[in-house]
């Protein structure tokens, strides 16, 4: 287990940000930590990092108890912040190499390699003060690279990218997965946790309201209802033929698809598959509706 | 520490913290003996008729000693507040822009960062205020008849002026770690410096206050006195205490949430 939380409190002053979470991150996960802004995201990550201490609670991170008070370098993590802040008087190159040198690692090509993957080969020499936001989140994630960590902790990494940029990272992240990494992911971009994340949690107002693999956390949410188009419109004949077979509840047609209601999943599309063949219907798709990250998350948070 | 001590002088290269320290120092040095020998006596002149050189002579000490104390003085008041402001951001600003973050994520120790920045620009300001001072010897000695024939004097005085810059240095680490402003670091250090010049002349304790040092330094003799000896002790015990201190202090804050 590369992440262990249990029973995590952290207040400042009288305001409480975490209460009582409780989440694990098994090794080669990539796990999704999902929540409004100011829901205790980047609190829980600086306690992870070391680098600030929670009021209660177990907290061990790549083997290491937290409690112990041990210097962030020594937990082998790489942390990308939300917004990485960097000497804008060095260059890109200057500052992964000031930051590998830390880790007192002699591989000179290291640096060279990290650039090349977080895509700065050609702004390495410019100073970090003439970087966009999105080159300097790029430059984060090669500072959270360097040592080569067995655990990432990324605070949003995509949010400042564009389109491609963003590709870049999730790609990156995947890549990463492979060689074995764990990766704690924080961000908003539900759509960038749906193709990358095995693992996701919600956090709400400093509570945990959800904490569930993706594959269960999408069977948990498919919704009754199957979606199917036609070549052409499926006509007013058709849809009452649809509504009186055995298990259908409703059927409505919006924009050319025909959405259908059913009792219960099982068995339902082959009836309906029949009715299609047997009325020689030609069905261009057939799809079983499942709730989408964004409504699962609008749900728990409100 | 060998990598920080790089990043901390590419940091007084780039952001011309090391040519504003040196200038601040030279400036005094050239101008002091220029000043002593040829603009003074012409504003006295300008000022007063019928000015005598004697009379002169009794209002300013137009020698080479004259111009190496007058040098001491300048330095002393204005070239390190000049200094102050320069250095106040050394880490007050590293913990408002969160710039220590990722470097201690990646293993930096809050020992090496405290210590690299007092090693680079402590020895950088020690090293400046002997040369200058050795410049502001030699001009002097140009433009005056020789009084002072021995470098060590030079030497001695300059090293005291290097030691209370170090002092004030680690007053700006340890004001720094604790409001984490550096216009604010900049004055309390100020604050500081001058409340025990008041403190030491009201209470006659100057030798043991590091401001004590001061009236060592403006002798210009060859020896150490006993009292300035009590004096850099204390100067060198107290610099110690508020470089540990800082460095104690950022071990024990949450540095994400500065």
């Amino acid at each position: 287990m590369m992440i262990l939380i249990e029973n995590l409190n952290k207040s400042f002053g009288p305001f409480k940000a975490l209460t009582n979470i409780n989440l694990q991150v098994e090794k080669g996960e990539i796990y999704g930590f999902l929540g409004h802004n100011g829901a205790g995201k980047t609190t829980t990550i600086n306690i992870l990092t070391g680098l600030s201490r929670p009021d209660s609670g177990k907290c061990i991170v790549n083997g290491f108890d937290l409690s112990k008070n041990y210097h962030p370098g020594d937990l082998n993590i790489g942390y990308l912040p939300e917004e990485p802040s960097f000497y804008p008087w060095m260059t890109g190159f200057e500052t992964l190499k000031y930051l590998y040198e830390s880790i007192d690692k002699k591989d000179k090509s290291r640096v060279e390699e990290v650039i090349e993957m977080v895509g700065l080969k050609e702004d390495c020499k410019r100073r970090v003060g003439g970087y966009s936001r999105g080159m300097k989140q790029r430059l984060g994630m090669g500072a959270a690279l360097i040592g080569n960590p067995k655990l990432l902790l990324l605070d949003e990494p995509s949010s400042a990218l564009d389109p491609s940029g963003r590709s870049d990272v999730l790609k990156l992240i995947m890549a990463l997965k492979e060689q074995g990494k764990t990766i704690f992911l924080s961000t908003h971009i539900l759509s960038d946790v749906e193709r990358v994340c095995t693992r996701v949690s919600i956090l709400k107002k400093g509570e945990v309201v959800l904490e569930k693999s993706m594959k269960q956390l999408m069977n948990d949410n498919v919704v009754p209802v199957y979606d199917i188009e036609k070549k052409g419109i499926f006509s007013e004949k058709e849809m009452q033929m649809i509504k009186v077979i055995d298990g259908i509840k409703k059927v409505t047609l919006e924009n050319d698809l025909l959405s259908v209601w059913v009792d219960s999943l099982s068995g339902t599309n082959a009836k309906l598959m029949k009715f299609f063949s047997d009325n020689k219907i030609e069905i261009e798709s057939f799809v079983r509706r499942t709730r989408k990250l964004e409504d699962i998350f609008l749900k728990e948070v409100g | 520490m060998m990598s920080i001590m790089k990043k901390e002088i590419l940091d007084g290269v780039r952001n011309y913290r090391f040519l504003i320290i040196f200038f601040a120092l030279l400036f005094f040095a050239v101008l002091d003996p220029v000043m002593t020998k040829y603009i003074l006596p012409e504003i006295l002149k300008s000022q007063f008729d019928g000015m005598t050189p004697e009379m002169m002579a009794q209002m300013v000490d137009m020698t080479q000693r004259g111009a190496i104390v007058s040098y001491l003085g300048d330095a002393k008041e204005i070239s390190s507040i000049v200094i102050v402001f320069v250095l106040s951001g050394l880490l007050a600003r590293e913990l408002t822009e969160k710039t220590l973050i990722l470097p201690i994520c990646s293993g930096k120790k809050f020992t090496e960062i405290v210590l690299s920045k007092i090693v680079v620009f402590g020895a950088f300001t020690m090293f400046t205020a002997i040369f200058t001072g050795f410049i502001n010897f030699f001009y002097a000695s140009i433009l005056f008849t020789m009084d002072i024939t021995s470098i060590w004097i030079i030497l001695k005085s300059s090293l005291i002026m290097g030691i209370m810059l170090m002092f004030m240095i680690s007053i700006i680490l340890l004001t720094g770690v604790f409001v984490r402003k550096a216009i604010v670091s900049g004055l309390l250090t100020l604050g500081f410096i001058y409340l025990q010049g008041i403190i030491g002349g009201l209470f006659i304790i100057n030798q043991y206050l590091p401001t004590g040092l001061y009236s060592e330094m403006l002798l210009l003799t060859e020896t150490i006195s006993k009292e300035a000896w009590i004096s850099l002790t204390i100067t060198i015990l107290l610099s110690v205490t508020f470089t540990s201190l800082s460095i104690i202090r950022l071990r024990k804050m949450e540095i994400a949430f500065r």
